[in-house]
């Protein structure tokens, strides 16, 4: 059995997802793509959009949708310096 | 009052130089991890960020009074006394004291995973008690700060234990040494000797801290220069 996931890089997963559709995706997508359970996706959905990582949209076709904002790029970007300093000391 | 260090004289520019240098080590600590939870946002980050400073600011606070009661009194009895000395000197040792104790606080509860704020306050307001219903001020204060820093390496023990890696190594090797350097402060009013030790011993559990911070910085920067050059 593979080691549990962090909280990062739990959020990092959905980020990546996200990112990978061209930035729009809807949450039974997510759902998917991310492994997790229903309750726990809207729990990390909402903080994301807290934190300003995400944004909603809504379309049409597609119903809710969600899009990386440059906070959630910035994020990735620097993700490996996050994990990093969270594992480095030993607050992760 | 038996609230006293007993001080070498020759040790009163040495020790405000070492201070001033904890301070600079665990600031920069402080300012790394606000400067990576610009990114992420985290409140494990922002508290280990918050507990970094609280320490940094009670050492320059801690080096402001051994620097600053030399030219205000004479100290050849090498006997530092907190009743003998002006308000200032006073509010700086009690503000080395209440900062250094929220700073550890806040790095065990921090390391104990738990959210909200209850905890922390009986963290807090217990450490507080045992210092301000002692009669010997000093040696509870760094009683409790070795039973905090106790939970430190408990805390980095384990995770070195579980997995591995030289960071959790660094750390767990600093915390051991904040830990003998506090427990040996205890007997600073004993004799001078343990206010110089404690502080070589605090010196090297500092300087793990500093190599780990360098170790992670290290590949970033050399990214960065990468990146520009």
């Amino acid at each position: 059995m593979g080691k549990k996931r962090s909280r990062l890089e739990i959020i990092r997963d959905i980020l990546v997802v996200i990112k990978e559709k061209s930035g729009k995706i809807k949450p039974t997508h997510i759902l998917y793509k991310s492994n997790l359970s229903h309750q726990m996706m809207d729990e990390y959905l909402t903080e994301l959009l807290k934190k300003g990582f995400i944004e909603e949209g809504e379309r049409e076709d597609k119903g809710r949708t969600y899009c990386i904002t440059k906070k959630g790029q910035m994020f990735l970007e620097r993700y490996k310096m996050i994990a990093d300093f969270t594992e480095g000391f030993g607050i992760g | 009052m038996t609230e006293f260090y007993l001080i070498p004289t020759w040790f009163f520019g040495f020790s405000s130089l070492l201070e001033l240098f904890f301070g600079l080590i665990t600031l920069g600590v402080a300012l790394y991890a606000f400067y990576v939870n610009r990114f992420c946002d985290e409140r494990e980050i922002k508290l280990f960020g918050y507990g970094f400073l609280a320490i940094a600011l009670s050492y320059f606070s801690w080096a402001f009074v051994n620097w600053y009661v030399p030219f205000k009194a004479s100290i050849q009895e090498e006997i530092f006394r907190f009743n003998n000395y002006e308000m200032l000197v006073s509010l700086g040792v009690y503000a080395h004291v209440f900062l250094f104790l929220i700073g550890l606080v806040t790095l065990v509860f921090l390391t104990m995973g738990r959210e909200g704020n209850r905890l922390y306050s009986l963290l807090v307001i217990l450490s507080f008690l045992i210092i301000v219903f002692s009669e010997q001020k000093i040696i509870s204060f760094y009683f409790v700060s070795s039973l905090l820093l106790f939970y430190m390496i408990y805390h980095y023990g384990r995770e070195f234990y579980e997995e591995g890696g030289k960071h959790n190594a660094l750390m767990l090797l600093a915390f051991i040494f904040l830990f003998i350097a506090s427990v040996d402060f205890t007997f600073s009013a004993i004799n001078h000797i343990h206010f110089v030790a404690g502080h070589i011993l605090f010196l090297i559990g500092y300087l793990f801290i500093l190599f780990n911070l360098v170790l992670m910085v290290k590949p970033f920067l050399r990214k960065q220069k990468q990146k520009n050059g």
